[in-house]
């Protein structure tokens, strides 16, 4: 006799067809149970999130434990530097302004072509150097802010700056607080009346105006804001990404400004977003490995048919909706793109966002 | 004690502690090391963040005071149901309210009330926009009484059903209307379940994050929305710091000094 009884048997058998059943059944089980190594990752939500998701679907090696903003991109550097030198993550989803304060905190794993051979593939100009003139980002997409408005919606067809602040428009607009991508909207005004990053006056004047004429319906303070704003129809007409214009495009005829000739405001701010790896990463190595993989060309174009945003490696193919953010010519792009002194207004958002909160919001109506 | 202090006071000593602390543009939290300031909270004397500490005062006030009279009826209804299964299950969807995802309800109140629902009528009346600052303010008090009705009702049901409803039918054998008997009978004794009811909607609404958020329009602004943009965008601790120390102190004044008045009226009028 074997000693087993009946009863034991069959319990141990439902217990490892049940376990076997569970490794199987969920990919991502299977995944975490095949892999060598997890990292722990930083996105944003929602689209984002989906895109990065897809494609560490496609590779075994690294389980990716993703983590999301919560809030703005900043929030996320308030636990690194509290828990610094105590690593938290592998790697951190960033975008233009912030790469500059991670580079004053000391913070970024410099990164090279050598290492991650897939970089070579992205245009040099997206890169951010340490002062050591090494790499600090691996960027994965560009993005760009333009004004817009619904063409079913809008009290009339908005073809020039000046039409902001036509009576007609009373409520209409939806625009970014001074929060919002480094206040780069009002950085845009400053840029069409004489100002630039340094001098921004020009720009709040015409914002004070803006804000004075009442046709201000809502300051969004996130994109989801933003797109409940113009999806509803609460407004018309306003300015943000590519990502939030696709979403708000799926619901009703949209008009993009994204490159009127003549008007220096309407044009495209462009931004790029990347991941970062902390210098404080216990896995340095299998980071680099993994976002290497990440820009690689079918890769890159994977993640940004999600967003609609351009992919920075070269080889990558854009969506129909990146391309009003795809400017071909350097007489285009210096014409209707804009790339904004981010370590100037990095160093300005504290005193921007109590300009704001002093000067403009007492005059929205 | 030793839990409390760990999880309540070392925090709240710590904000006090970086709300004197100096803080750099650029930086993340204040600069440890350096002398202490008092510019955080100088900054606050400014007549725009005087004017946002008024407009958060009178947009709690005026929304607790609603929800008090709106939840008071509520809670008499329930409180005098004869039927124990009937008042069960009021008080199961009181209850049930307070469950639902309150940033599910904000967005459902921004719909229903806003331009593309019921805004345009209702502006209409007020003789605004349904996109203006007028009426982005009554939507946040709207959003406000609608969370506190709930609360309020359930505080005030308990002490109303402790009155015994034969002090009513004494004052009316008496020769008292009904009317007459609830208010100098059943209002007054209920009194302290209305103080309660007074005091946790008011803190509830005066620390109101969401609600300001996504229905004021960012046109409106509480103390705790400037706490989130500094915490969370800006990485300015000090100042955030700064703007919590004082969200707590006026919330500390007004709910102990309305408590302190409305203790003295009752006593007064009850003769003590």
């Amino acid at each position: 006799m074997s000693g087993i009884s009946k009863r034991k048997f069959l319990t141990q058998l439902g217990a490892g067809v049940g376990t076997a059943a569970l490794f199987t059944s969920k990919p991502w089980i299977r995944r975490a149970a095949a892999a060598d190594v997890t990292l722990v990752g930083v996105e944003w939500g929602g689209p984002w999130l989906e895109g990065a998701k897809a494609v560490a679907a496609k590779q075994p090696k690294f389980n990716i434990q993703w983590e999301t903003h919560g809030g703005g991109a900043a929030a996320i550097m308030a636990k690194i530097k509290t828990a610094w030198p105590t690593p938290l993550y592998d790697f951190v989803a960033q975008f233009d302004p912030l790469y500059y304060a991670w580079m004053r905190e000391g913070w970024p794993e410099p990164l090279s072509i050598d290492e991650m051979p897939n970089l070579k593939d992205i245009p040099a100009e997206s890169f951010v150097r340490n002062d050591k003139g090494q790499i600090i980002n691996v960027p994965i997409s560009q993005s760009g802010r333009f004004w817009g408005y619904r063409s079913d919606k809008a009290p009339f067809a908005v073809k020039k700056h000046e039409d902001l602040l036509d009576p007609r428009l009373k409520g209409q607009i939806c625009v970014p607080d001074a929060l919002q991508s480094q206040n780069s909207m009002v950085a845009m005004f400053a840029l069409a009346f004489g100002g630039d990053e340094k001098n921004m006056e020009p720009g709040w004047d015409f914002m004070k105006r803006l804000a004075k004429s009442g046709n201000i319906g809502r300051v969004a303070k996130t994109e989801v804001d933003f797109i409940n704003s113009l999806s509803s129809g609460e407004c018309s007409v306003g300015i943000w990404s590519n990502a939030a214009w696709s979403k708000i495009a799926d619901v009703g005829p949209c008009v993009f400004l994204s490159r009127v000739p003549g008007d220096k405001i309407f044009r495209t701010g462009l931004l790029t977003e990347g991941f970062m790896i902390p210098s404080n990463s216990t896995k340095k190595k299998e980071a680099k490995e993994f976002l290497n993989f990440f820009v690689s060309p079918e890769n890159n174009q994977l993640y940004n048919e999600k967003l609609n945003f351009v992919p920075t490696n070269l080889k990558s193919g854009a969506t129909k909706m990146a391309q009003n953010i795809v400017f071909k010519t350097s007489e285009e792009r210096k014409e209707f793109a804009v790339v904004f002194d981010f370590v100037t207004l990095g160093a300005q958002q504290n005193q921007m966002t109590a300009k704001w909160e002093q000067e403009i919001t007492p005059l929205l109506r | 004690m030793v839990l409390l202090a760990l999880l309540l006071l070392l925090p709240l000593v710590n904000i006090f502690v970086e709300s004197f602390r100096q803080y750099v543009p650029g930086r993340i939290g204040g600069l440890v090391g350096a002398s202490y300031t008092l510019e955080n909270y100088i900054t606050l004397l400014h007549p725009v963040y005087v004017g946002y500490l008024v407009t958060m005062l009178w947009c709690a006030t005026a929304a607790t005071i609603v929800a008090l009279v709106m939840g008071y009826p509520i809670a008499y209804v329930i409180a005098r149901t004869r039927s124990h299964a009937t008042r069960m299950a009021l008080l199961g969807l009181l209850v049930g309210l307070l469950f639902l995802s309150a940033l599910v309800r904000v967005y459902s109140l921004e719909l229903s009330f806003g331009s593309v629902g019921l805004g345009r009528i209702i502006a209409g009346l007020m003789d605004v926009s349904p996109n203006s600052r007028t009426y982005a303010e009554f939507l946040v008090m709207i959003g406000l009484v609608h969370h506190s009705i709930p609360l309020s009702a359930l505080l005030m049901t308990g002490t109303i059903q402790n009155i015994n409803p034969k002090l009513v039918e004494a004052g009316m054998a008496l020769g008292a209307p009904l009317w007459r008997a609830q208010l100098s009978i059943t209002f007054p004794l209920s009194m302290p379940g209305i103080l309660s009811a007074f005091l946790v909607c008011y803190t509830i609404n005066m620390s109101a994050f969401v609600v300001p958020m996504i229905l004021g329009k960012g046109k409106i602004h509480f103390l705790s929305n400037l706490v989130y943009d500094r915490y969370a965008e800006l990485a300015n601790f000090p100042s955030g710091s700064a703007i919590a120390v004082q969200l707590l102190l006026v919330t500390l004044i007004a709910t102990y000094g309305i408590g302190w008045l409305l203790r003295r009226w009752t006593s007064e009028g009850a003769g003590v």
